[in-house]
C-alpha cells in the first residue's frame, strides 16, 4: 500500500483538474494531490522532493498536450534524471493517436490512459490505475528510486 | 608388185600367231590328237597328248565343272558348243583364259569325234578386266544402252547417284515416269529430249545436258549427262550408246542457294527505305540502291572526288571512307540544329572482304531525324512533367501535413470541452440533484448523451481520417478468422440476441491486417444493429467472385434499406435511419467504403427496406 505519498497531477486545463481531483476522490484515494499547470512547473516541483519528509509522489498523472513544456518532454527529462528515472508516471491524455503512444513508450511511460468523455468511464479508469499502481503494483523501495 | 599378199604358209605359223590350238578327242579313246600350237598354249612338250582328266584338272577349280558339263552336254548332243575357261598351265602356273569352239561330227565309222580349237584370249581379257576395273572405279555414272534405249550395264557410280541396284536398273528406258525427269528450270523432259535417245536417234553424241531425277526416297539428285554412240547397226545409227552421268547435286544446290541469297540481298538493299551503296578500293562507286539514287543522285561509276558534296561533308566522308577500307567498322553519328529541328544522321560503313582482302566496301545512310528530334521532345515534356509532379507533390505535402495537424488538434482540442460537458453535467446531478426538478435532471441527461454522441463522432472522424493517411502493409488476411472473433465478442456482449452466423470457412485476400479489421469489424457492427429488432437474425459471411476478382459478402436478413439512397449510404454523416430506431453516427459504412478503396476494390450494396442488406466487396 502506498496511500502516504502524494499524487502529483500535471494538467493545464482547469476543468480538467476539477473533474481529475472529483475521479480521484470518489474512488477514495486518499493520497495528498499536488497540482501542477505545465510541465516546467512538474519538474520544479520534483526538484525539490526526495527527503524524507518530502517524497517523491507514488503517482505521477501526466497530460500531453500542454503549454511552455509538453508531457513527451516533460516525461523525457524525468527519465533522464536519476532521481526520478523510476517514477511511475502515466499518461493521462485525449489523444489516441498512435504516434503519441508510441512516443510515450518510448520514453519509458508506465501506463496510458486515454481520458474518455463519457464521466462515468473515466471515474471507473482513474479507480483502476488508483488500485493497479497504489495497491497491486510493487514498487521499487524509495531508497532506490533516490 | 604383186598387190596380192602372200598367206601365212603353215597351220603351225597360223597357230602362232593367233595363239590357237587344236585338238580332236574320239569317243572311247582316252587320249586325242592335239596340234604343235595346243602344246604351245598348254605348255606341255610337242609330242605329248594329255589325258582329258589331266586337261579338266588343270583348269581352275571355278570353272572346271561346268566345262566338263559342256563337253559331256557336247558328246551327248552332237552340236556345236563355244565356252570360255581358265586354266593353269602346269609348267608355269600362270593363268591363261581360253576360248574354245568345237563340234562334235560322226563320220561313217560311227565314232563320234570332237573337234575344237582354243584360243588363248587372255591379254583380250585382261584389257576388258582394266577397262572393268576403270569404269567400275569411276565417279562418274557409266549406263550402256542398247537401241531401243533399254539400260543394259551401269557401273557403281550409277546405283549411288540414281539410288537403284544395278538388278533394278537393268532394263529400265530414259523414258521410266519413275525418273520425273526436269531440267534446271523445273520443266520435265520430253520423249525425245533424253540424251541417250537423240544419240540413238542421229548417232550424234550429247555433251553435258543437265538433268534433275527423282530418287526412290523422295529426293532429287542433279546429273550433267553425255552420251556417245557406239557400233552401227545396219542403217547406219548406233547398236549402243554409253552414258556417263556426273553428281552435280551439291554443286547445283550450292549454286542454287547462292542465287536465293543472291535474290534475297537484291531485293533487300533495293526495297530498303534507306540508301546503301558500294564503293571499290579505286574509290568508284559501283552499286546504288532506289533510295541512294534518289538521295544523292546517280553515283555509279563515279570517282567519289567527283561527287559534288561541301566541302566539310566531304571531308569527312573521305575519312569514314578510308577507315572502312582500312578495314574498320565506321559509325559516323552527326546531329545539328537547323532552324529550330534536329537533324541526326548516322553512317555506317563496313569494309568487304573476298579471300582475306578488302576489295571494296558498303555503306548505309541512316536519317534519324525524325527520331532525334521526338526524343528531344519528349526529353522536354518529361522535364516539364516532372516539374510539375514535383510542385504537385509538394502541395499535396503541404495539404497533408495541414490535414495531419487539424486531425491532431481535433483528436484533443475538440473533445476536452466535450469531457468538461459531461463530467460536470454529472457532477451537478450528483452533488446538486436534489436541489433539482425531475425534468431538470433529465435535460442535463439529455446534455450528456449530447456531449458524448458528440464524443463519439470526433472518434468515428479521426478513424476515418486515419483510415485515408495511414500507411498501407500488406499480409495475408483470413477474413473468416477476423469475422468470427468479431461476432464472437458482439455476441458475448448481447447474450440476450438469437442470431443464426454462418461464415464460409477459409476467405482470404491480401491487404493491411489493421484497416481490414476495421472494414470487417464496421461492416459487421452494422449487421449486428440492423438485425437488433428480429426475433431471430441471420448473419451470413460468403466467398464472393466476378470477373476475376475475389472478395467476400456480407448479408443479413435485417432493416435493410430503400436502394434510391443507397450511393448516399457510403458517404460520411449519411444516414438512412432515424437514430430512435438505430443510433449511429453514419461514418462506419464511408470508413469501410475508403479502406476498400484504398485497397483498389469495389464495394456495392444491395438492400431493400425489411428484407435485409447483402455488402459485396471485390479486389
Amino acid at each position: 500500500m502506498n496511500f502516504d505519498a502524494p499524487i502529483l497531477l500535471v494538467e493545464d486545463n482547469p476543468d480538467d483538474v476539477v473533474l481529475t481531483l472529483r475521479a480521484l476522490a470518489k474512488n477514495h484515494i486518499p493520497n495528498p494531490i499536488h497540482t501542477a499547470g505545465d510541465g516546467q512547473q512538474a519538474l520544479e516541483w520534483l526538484s525539490e522532493r526526495g527527503t524524507p519528509d518530502r517524497p517523491f509522489p507514488a503517482l505521477m498523472l501526466l497530460d500531453l498536450k500542454m503549454p511552455v513544456l509538453d508531457g513527451l518532454e516533460t516525461l523525457a527529462r524525468i527519465r533522464a534524471r536519476p532521481a526520478t528515472a523510476l517514477l511511475r508516471v502515466i499518461m493521462l491524455t485525449t489523444s489516441a493517436e498512435e504516434r503519441d503512444l508510441v512516443a510515450s513508450y518510448r520514453r519509458g511511460v508506465s501506463s496510458y490512459i486515454r481520458k474518455p468523455v463519457d464521466f462515468e468511464k473515466f471515474v471507473h479508469a482513474i479507480g483502476a490505475v488508483g488500485l493497479y499502481w497504489l495497491a497491486t503494483n510493487q514498487p521499487p523501495v524509495q531508497g532506490a528510486v533516490a | 608388185m604383186n598387190p596380192v599378199l602372200e598367206p601365212l604358209s603353215t597351220i603351225d605359223e597360223i597357230e602362232l600367231q593367233a595363239r590357237l590350238g587344236t585338238w580332236e578327242f574320239i569317243a572311247g579313246e582316252e587320249r586325242g590328237r592335239i596340234s604343235h600350237g595346243l602344246s604351245r598354249l598348254l605348255g606341255v612338250a610337242p609330242g605329248t597328248i594329255p589325258s582329258l582328266a589331266e586337261v579338266l584338272a588343270w583348269i581352275v577349280p571355278a570353272d572346271r565343272e561346268r566345262t566338263a558339263q559342256e563337253l559331256s552336254q557336247a558328246f551327248a548332243t552332237g552340236g556345236a558348243y563355244r565356252t570360255e575357261f581358265r586354266l593353269r598351265r602346269p609348267d608355269t602356273g600362270i593363268v591363261i583364259t581360253l576360248q574354245a569352239t568345237g563340234s562334235v561330227t560322226t563320220p561313217a565309222d560311227g565314232r563320234p569325234r570332237l573337234r575344237g580349237v582354243l584360243q588363248d584370249i587372255s591379254e583380250l581379257r585382261q584389257r576388258e578386266d582394266l577397262y572393268r576395273t576403270l569404269v567400275g572405279a569411276m565417279a562418274e555414272g557409266a549406263v550402256v544402252q542398247d537401241a531401243q534405249d533399254r539400260i543394259l550395264e551401269t557401273n557403281h557410280s550409277v546405283e549411288r547417284i540414281l539410288g537403284l541396284t544395278a538388278n533394278q536398273l537393268r532394263g529400265l528406258d530414259s523414258f521410266d515416269p519413275r525418273w520425273q525427269a526436269i531440267r534446271e528450270d523445273g520443266s520435265p523432259f520430253q520423249a525425245g529430249e533424253h540424251p541417250s535417245i537423240v544419240t540413238l536417234r542421229t548417232g550424234k553424241p550429247c555433251s553435258d545436258v543437265i538433268m534433275g531425277v527423282c530418287k526412290p526416297d523422295g529426293t532429287r539428285s542433279w546429273v550433267s549427262i553425255n552420251s556417245r554412240p557406239v557400233g552401227a547397226l545396219p542403217d547406219g545409227l548406233p547398236e549402243q550408246v554409253v552414258v556417263t552421268l556426273s553428281d552435280i547435286t551439291a554443286r547445283f544446290e550450292a549454286e542454287r542457294r547462292l542465287q536465293q541469297h543472291q535474290a534475297l540481298l537484291e531485293a533487300t538493299i533495293s526495297n530498303v527505305p534507306m540508301p546503301i551503296w558500294s564503293m571499290g578500293e579505286d574509290w568508284i562507286y559501283r552499286v546504288e540502291n532506289a533510295a541512294a539514287i534518289t538521295q544523292f543522285g546517280d553515283l555509279r561509276g563515279m570517282h567519289f572526288e567527283e561527287h559534288a558534296v561541301p566541302a566539310a561533308l566531304k571531308d569527312r566522308w573521305r575519312d569514314n571512307n578510308r577507315r572502312a577500307l582500312a578495314g574498320e567498322h565506321v559509325v559516323d553519328r552527326q546531329e545539328w540544329t537547323e532552324q529550330g529541328r534536329i537533324h541526326c544522321t548516322v553512317d555506317l560503313l563496313a569494309p568487304v572482304r573476298i579471300d582475306g582482302r578488302i576489295g571494296s566496301i558498303v555503306g548505309i545512310h541512316l536519317d534519324l531525324s525524325e527520331q532525334a528530334q521526338a526524343r528531344h521532345d519528349l526529353a522536354q515534356a518529361n522535364a516539364g512533367l516532372e516539374q510539375r509532379v514535383a510542385e504537385r507533390t509538394a502541395d499535396l505535402a503541404a495539404a497533408y501535413a495541414e490535414l495531419e495537424s487539424f486531425s491532431y488538434s481535433v483528436s484533443h482540442d475538440l473533445r476536452a470541452p466535450l469531457r468538461a460537458i459531461d463530467g460536470f453535467s454529472q457532477a451537478v446531478l450528483e452533488d446538486h440533484g436534489a436541489l433539482l426538478p425531475a425534468d431538470g435532471r433529465e435535460m442535463l441527461q439529455r446534455v450528456r448523451s449530447a456531449a458524448q454522441r458528440m464524443g463519439t463522432l470526433i472518434d468515428g472522424l479521426l478513424r476515418l481520417s486515419k483510415v485515408t493517411r495511414s500507411e498501407l502493409r500488406s499480409a495475408r488476411i483470413d477474413i473468416s478468422h477476423l469475422a468470427r472473433e468479431k461476432l464472437d465478442a458482439l455476441a458475448a456482449l448481447a447474450p440476450g440476441r438469437d442470431v443464426d452466423v454462418e461464415i464460409e470457412a477459409g476467405i482470404t485476400l491480401t491487404g493491411d491486417p489493421d484497416l481490414w479489421r476495421v472494414a470487417v469489424d464496421n461492416l459487421l457492427d452494422n449487421a449486428w444493429k440492423y438485425t437488433s429488432r428480429k426475433p431471430r437474425a441471420q448473419i451470413r459471411i460468403h466467398r464472393a467472385e466476378s470477373d476475376g476478382r475475389a472478395g467476400f459478402t456480407v448479408a443479413d436478413d435485417g432493416a435493410g434499406f430503400d436502394m434510391r439512397y443507397a450511393e448516399r449510404l457510403f458517404s460520411a454523416f449519411q444516414r438512412l435511419h432515424h437514430p430512435d430506431q438505430f443510433s449511429g453516427h453514419g461514418i462506419g459504412l464511408a470508413t469501410v467504403k475508403r479502406i476498400v478503396q484504398r485497397h483498389r476494390g469495389t464495394i456495392t450494396a444491395e438492400a431493400s427496406p425489411e428484407r435485409g442488406a447483402r455488402f459485396t466487396i471485390l479486389l
